[in-house]
């Protein structure tokens, strides 16, 4: 009985284990190095009244662009996103921080990857490619950087017959009806697909698309 | 009841599939496991050559998340077609209008000569692409030392040559043939990513020459 309850132990030990791997040493393991720290607490507190989103002050200052307009984007599923994507990481931002000394010894570990300098305490930008700002395209003029999101797909599909009713491929997962960030990326895991894509590169495109 | 049930998930299946197969395995496949003669031999993936999710290049807004820069081959002849028996003009291969400048891109006769805004995988450009036979020397190349002086026009104004030939008509006559602004362009007669039906890659069948009459009267 009491190995029984050993294994059994162990095994939920793995699991739980196996289940961060995903994300430790990521693009998304925001930790400096030697830290002692779960690489969680970047985004999810353990005490804290934001719904275990640690992002909860960076997430309401992140924004879309449309026509020139700022607006906020449509889900949840993304406004956590782009809470860092939208190019302001804004360290100092954490609901429940940790002791100041420890994030001071954090901005300067960001001061280091940082290329472009270091603009406010605790904050960083990062490469450009995954700074995420979203322009709307006018009639036949296409002005948008990144794939839209915050859209129907269902909708879509009704005007545009060279779109699928809902992704051919089930990896890919609407919120709501919506496409968001999180339709063709997931944060925690680190798949053998780069960045943090649910499907190969072309089967993402044509789950959606029927080229 | 049982084989009509059967014999219509068949039929769903072989349509399915040939309602999907476009750009997959056709000439305009150039990932590593396309198959194809013209291809990349380090990336396997079908959309990334012409188009990516984020960081695009703006500045061409006759495509969606265009991914190629704009340093194109240098043309032989940069001069636009023209006939004795032509009644408008059109435009050479530096001048082209933004859809058509897509397709020469690559039908320049180096598809390797422009790089990815935004390479497969994580942050951009982290690959060099690697080709097998990037440069070409088929019809497809059309940076022959005749440029586009032995081609079809493209950049013409539909209606306008109507109105000063009467052999021309005023919009095509098949809505599948889509002009761009009102002109002409590589995109009216070809459909990119459209392998299945009509070779090489036409907006609709050519049997009879139906699609050259859809604009020509003769």
């Amino acid at each position: 009985m009491k190995k029984v309850s050993f294994k059994i132990i162990l095994l939920f030990l793995l699991h739980v284990s196996a289940s961060h791997a995903g994300i430790d040493g990521s693009g998304h393991d925001l930790r400096p190095p030697h830290s002692k720290d779960l690489a969680c607490i970047y985004c999810h507190p353990p005490y804290g009244d934001a719904g275990l989103n640690q992002r909860w002050t960076s997430e309401t200052r992140s924004w879309i662009e449309q026509n020139g307009k700022k607006k906020k984007p449509l889900l949840k599923a993304a406004r956590i996103c782009l809470g860092c994507h939208d190019g302001n990481m804004a360290m100092d931002s954490l609901l429940n921080l940790p002791e100041v000394k420890r994030i001071t010894i954090r901005s300067r570990r960001w001061k280091e990857l940082d290329d472009s300098g270091f603009k406010v305490y605790g904050r960083s930008k990062f490469k450009e490619e995954a700074r995420i700002i979203k322009v709307v395209n006018t009639d036949q003029v296409y002005d948008a950087t990144d794939h839209p999101i915050g859209i129907r797909l269902s909708d879509s599909s009704y005007i545009d017959e060279g779109l699928y009713k809902e992704p051919i491929n089930p990896s890919l997962r609407l919120f709501k009806g919506f496409i968001e960030c999180f339709t063709c990326h997931s944060v925690h895991n680190t798949t053998a697909y780069s960045p943090f894509l649910v499907s190969s590169g072309t089967e993402l495109c044509l789950s959606c698309h029927r080229k | 009841m049982k084989k009509a049930l059967i014999i219509a998930l068949c039929l769903v299946f072989v349509i399915a599939g040939v309602a999907v197969a476009g750009i997959r395995y056709s000439k305009h496949d150039l990932s590593s496991s396309g198959g194809q003669n013209t291809r990349s031999t380090n990336v396997d993936e079908v959309c990334v050559f012409c188009h990516t999710p984020h960081a695009s290049n703006t500045s061409m807004t006759a495509a969606p998340l265009w991914n190629r820069s704009d340093n194109s081959t240098t043309w032989s002849n940069t001069n636009a077609y023209t006939s004795p028996t032509m009644d408008g003009t059109s435009t050479g291969p530096n001048n082209a209008n933004p859809i058509s400048k897509a397709c020469l891109s690559c039908h320049d006769g180096n598809v390797g000569d422009e790089t990815l805004v935004n390479g497969p995988g994580s942050g951009t450009n982290t690959i060099t692409i690697q080709w097998q036979n990037a440069i070409y020397s088929t019809v497809a190349n059309l940076n022959d030392t005749a440029g586009l002086t032995n081609d079809h026009p493209i950049g013409l104004n539909m209606a306008a040559i109507s109105a000063l030939d009467n052999e021309i008509y005023n919009s095509p006559q098949n809505a599948n043939l889509r002009l761009f602004n009102g002109l002409v362009e590589c995109a009216t007669c070809h459909s990119v990513h459209n392998s299945t039906n009509y070779q090489p890659f036409l907006a609709m069948s050519n049997a009879g020459s139906a699609m050259c009459l859809a604009c020509h009267n003769k």
